[in-house]
């Protein structure tokens, strides 16, 4: 085992960290021991074999396992046959579902009565149709009368709201809603999303 | 960065799918490599793999070219990493004590529940021993040794990468260093 204390700073002078001062005394120690010379071996042979550690190589099929997440037109069509195979597997079952269900007798029963059902519906509605038309008919025949009659209704109303409206404390607090929804609108209004520089912290292993 | 990852990355950026191809084969070796050493599992390191290139395009219009782009990767990657072990709740194990009201840590001798040296190690060459030997290490100690002398990032950039302060890492790189020479001599005497 390495007794000397200056042992402690052969990593620093290898990492080139030590002050040059420091460094050539460092230097002019390492001559003379023994102990920090083999220090110093030992930690070279470290160095050159962690430089020569291999780097594995995983393979293509992982570079196209990668590629199938990551280049926008793969995602894109990794994505549109995922919606295919889901529309193609929705529409199956529900054609299987569907022809089970027609086949079925009472099936019949049930269609028939429905057709029944929709076909006096369809008449009726034919039916009211044709009888509004022919009263507004009937209004337009008589002309005027016709706008008489809306006139009559919406003048009053309309007339109700302009007294309404005439008063300053009425006609400022519409004013003052009116303004203040326009203001909440423009702070609502959509803005352009403020990115984060950096990635995203997925952890550090706490020590 | 350089030149040549620059061009890829600003290819990249411009939607040219060959240089997507390029970039993922020019670096999964080194991100599949420190993966594996890290989680020891190959499926487990393909899928770590995998998450760091697809985090890295995503995030690649943010990327800042002032940076080395290795070392940026090699971030996400080792960020990774070490989250997956502490999902995976392997608890590291501590080869260091301090000393109740003092600064000073002492290393203490424990046997690692992972590969032991001695048996990962026998009959094979050099450079799988010193893979073992790295393996042997607790996770803390190993990421910096990777980082370090394998991805060749600077301790400043380690630092960055892990949210450690300088001292720490250069500490830790030490400590490992000196564990690793010691498993080593003890192999060779």
């Amino acid at each position: 085992m390495n007794r000397c204390s200056e042992s402690e700073r052969i990593q620093e002078w290898l990492d080139g960290e030590l002050p040059s001062a420091s460094a050539r005394a460092f230097e002019r120690h390492l001559d003379g021991c023994r102990h920090c010379e083999a220090e110093l071996r030992a930690l070279r042979a470290l160095y050159a074999s962690l430089g020569r550690l291999p780097v594995w190589d995983p393979g293509p099929a992982l570079t196209e396992r990668i590629l199938d997440h990551t280049v926008p037109s793969r995602v894109r069509r990794h994505l549109v046959t995922a919606i295919g195979w889901s529309y193609t597997a929705l529409s199956a079952v529900t054609t299987f579902a569907f022809i089970s269900w027609i086949v079925r007798p009472s099936t019949h029963v049930w269609l028939g009565h429905l057709l029944t059902t929709v076909s006096t519906r369809l008449i009726d509605t034919a039916l009211f149709t044709l009888d509004a038309i022919m009263g507004l008919a009937l209004h337009l025949e008589r002309g005027w009368g016709l706008l008489e009659v809306l006139s009559g209704w919406i003048l009053p109303v309309a007339r109700a709201l302009a007294a309404v409206a005439s008063d300053p404390w009425v006609a400022g607090s519409l004013w003052g809603a009116t303004l203040c929804s326009a203001a909440l609108l423009w702070w609502l209004r959509p803005r352009p999303v403020r990115i984060v520089k950096g990635t995203r912290n997925v952890g550090i292993l706490a020590l | 960065m350089s030149g040549e990852d620059a061009g890829l990355v600003r290819r990249c950026l411009a939607g040219d799918e060959k240089a997507y191809r390029e970039l993922v084969e020019r670096y999964q070796g080194q991100v599949y490599s420190l993966s594996l050493r890290m989680v020891r599992r190959a499926e487990d390191a393909e899928d770590l793999t995998q998450e760091t290139f697809v985090r890295m395009f995503r995030a690649l219009a943010r990327y800042d070219p002032e940076r080395p782009f290795a070392a940026w990767l090699f971030t996400i990657a080792s960020r990774l990493c070490i989250d997956h072990i502490r999902r995976r709740r392997v608890s590291p194990i501590s080869l260091t004590q301090r000393e109740r009201d003092s600064d000073e840590e002492y290393e203490i001798e424990v046997e690692d529940p992972g590969l032991k040296p001695d048996e990962a190690a026998a009959h094979v060459e050099e450079s799988e021993r010193t893979s073992a030997l790295i393996e042997s290490l607790p996770p803390h100690y190993r990421i910096v040794v990777l980082l370090r002398h394998v991805q060749d990032l600077s301790y400043e950039e380690i630092a960055a990468a892990l949210h450690l302060p300088l001292g720490t890492v250069k500490a830790r790189i030490h400590r490992a260093r000196a564990l690793l020479k010691t498993r080593m001599e003890g192999r060779t005497s």
